[in-house]
């Protein structure tokens, strides 16, 4: 059973010309799926037709097997949330927020709440006002909240946007942490694509509300390779291997799937390089954007 | 049964943040309270804010992602709105007759029936807190508070014509004048078929609702 399973997806906002449509999507339980794609790709669009804030046009949404939106209340008790936007009441104390919210959740760990508030040092700030925290401190207890009643889906969405680097590292050890001990299965929305080189085992890319691929990460990044060589090595046959390529007067840069194929044209006479997901992320959103006229 | 309080308490929660301004809001219901027909002004202005608050505080504070996150089903935050203005109403209204006896027999003859506040008022009374919120809700919970609030100043009057025109609620008689048991108990009746009717269509709109922003 899939944690997350779309099928035949389709939502069009009737007041822009945006549409989402995922005819397939599948989020493996027990790992960490990296949701990447910029901003108005889609994502948090996915995220609310997961939590039941909008609805699909058509195609189904599933979490665990059951549909998310008749049988919402039932999924929400396995999953913890942590958006952009949280919804606390601003003048509410970290205190208040956790006694108002704590009794919907028959697994609430207050041994947990209390670790994991100390672990972020915001164990001194209980009487503080939700709205006196800084925007780290804010997504932190969005995230203590969201892991103490033991979620089996983390979805997060843009958890570490506009954060310090402190802060996005304090964030993401503790998820890698969490899933080492509960194998919990994380859905994680960013635009920050370092984020995923450090925890994630899949990765799905979108792009206008299309997905582009969703793979494992290792096999991803082993099975792909940034090229790099002078612009006379560049035949058609060679252009063709490319997913994308930049080209300058110097030379050019490319992602290519098949490396193999490519060391076979071009020898030692090009610089091969493993890629990080930011440059795949680039590489296949420019192709998508230019289509085939990039080739040209 | 319980995720009803829990949703209850959050509502109180909401509300207590702006005690402050509450507590002037309910010295001003106590001091309408003074004459019967006051008491309508009064208990139409708290029940307005009593409303409004929670969900103009949902929208400040993007209570919906909350609301939305939490293991609770649509119908449930339908109907903890619900209960939790039945109560407000019933509160204020025992809040304000109990305000009035005092007043009368502090300024007032007890003769002078122009000014005290019997069942009957009291039925009056929740009868147009019950079409005001019931007015309200549905649009609040479908359109949110700020795009709502034209249509719920014009279908308020609206509503109050109709009210006025079918029970005669602005008729001097309507206050002063002494019902029987039964047309006292119709009102009461009235109000909780005004509620029951809203929160249908309070749940149709809010099940259809989409969080887009």
């Amino acid at each position: 059973m899939y944690a997350i399973e779309i099928k035949g997806l389709q939502k069009t906002f009737s007041k822009g010309d945006f549409t989402l449509q995922l005819p397939s999507l599948q989020v493996e339980e027990g790992y960490i799926t990296g949701f990447i794609g910029e901003n108005g790709a889609g994502k948090t669009t996915t995220i609310k037709l997961i939590l039941d804030m909008l609805f699909p046009d058509t195609g189904s949404v599933k979490v665990f097997g059951m549909d998310a939106q008749d049988e919402s209340a039932k999924i929400k008790q396995e999953i913890g949330y942590v958006g952009g936007t949280n919804g606390y009441l601003q003048g509410a104390s970290l205190w208040q927020i956790c006694k108002m919210t704590a009794p919907f959740y028959p697994n609430w760990d207050a041994q947990r709440f209390d670790m994991l508030m100390e672990k972020f040092r915001l164990d001194s700030s209980l009487n503080k006002r939700y709205k006196a925290l800084s925007d780290g401190q804010k997504k932190q207890f969005g995230l203590v909240m969201a892991l103490s009643h033991h979620p089996r889906l983390l979805l997060l969405d843009e958890p570490t946007a506009n954060l310090d680097p402190l802060v996005r590292e304090e964030i993401l050890q503790l998820i890698a942490e969490m899933m080492e001990e509960e194998r919990m299965t994380v859905f994680f929305s960013t635009h920050i694509t370092s984020d995923l080189d450090k925890v994630a085992d899949y990765v799905i890319l979108l792009d206008h509300g299309r997905m582009i691929f969703q793979k494992e990460k290792e096999g991803l990044v082993a099975g792909c390779r940034v090229v790099k060589g002078r612009n006379e090595l560049l035949s058609g046959e060679v252009a063709e291997k490319f997913v994308y390529l930049n080209r300058s007067e110097f030379g050019f840069t490319g992602l290519t799937e098949t490396p193999a194929q490519v060391y076979d044209l071009l020898g030692e006479e090009a610089v091969y390089e493993r890629p990080n997901i930011e440059e795949i992320f680039l590489y296949y959103t420019k192709r998508e954007r230019e289509g085939k006229t990039w080739r040209q | 049964m319980a995720t009803m309080k829990r949703l209850l308490k959050l509502e109180i929660w909401k509300l207590a943040q702006y005690r402050t301004n509450l507590l002037v809001l309910l010295g001003l219901l106590i001091f309408c309270s003074v004459t019967a027909r006051s008491a309508a002004f009064g208990l139409v202005l708290t029940v307005y804010m009593l409303v409004y608050t929670p969900l103009a505080y949902d929208e400040q504070s993007k209570g919906e992602y909350l609301l939305c996150a939490l293991p609770v089903s649509r119908k449930q935050v339908v109907q903890a709105k619900y209960i939790m203005i039945a109560a407000e109403l019933a509160a204020l209204s025992l809040l304000m007759l109990g305000a009035n006896r005092i007043f009368v027999w502090a300024f007032f003859d007890w003769k002078d029936t122009q000014n005290l506040l019997g069942m009957q008022q009291l039925g009056m009374l929740l009868m147009m807190g019950a079409i005001f919120a019931g007015v309200l809700l549905p649009l609040v919970l479908r359109f949110g508070v700020l795009r709502a609030r034209i249509w719920v100043i014009i279908l308020y009057a609206v509503s109050v014509a109709v009210a006025n025109g079918t029970l005669g609620i602005f008729s001097p008689a309507a206050w002063t004048g002494t019902d029987t048991p039964l047309t006292i108990g119709w009102k009461f009746i009235g109000v909780a078929v005004v509620l029951l009717i809203s929160y249908l269509a309070a749940l149709t709109v809010y099940n259809r609702r989409e969080f887009t922003e």
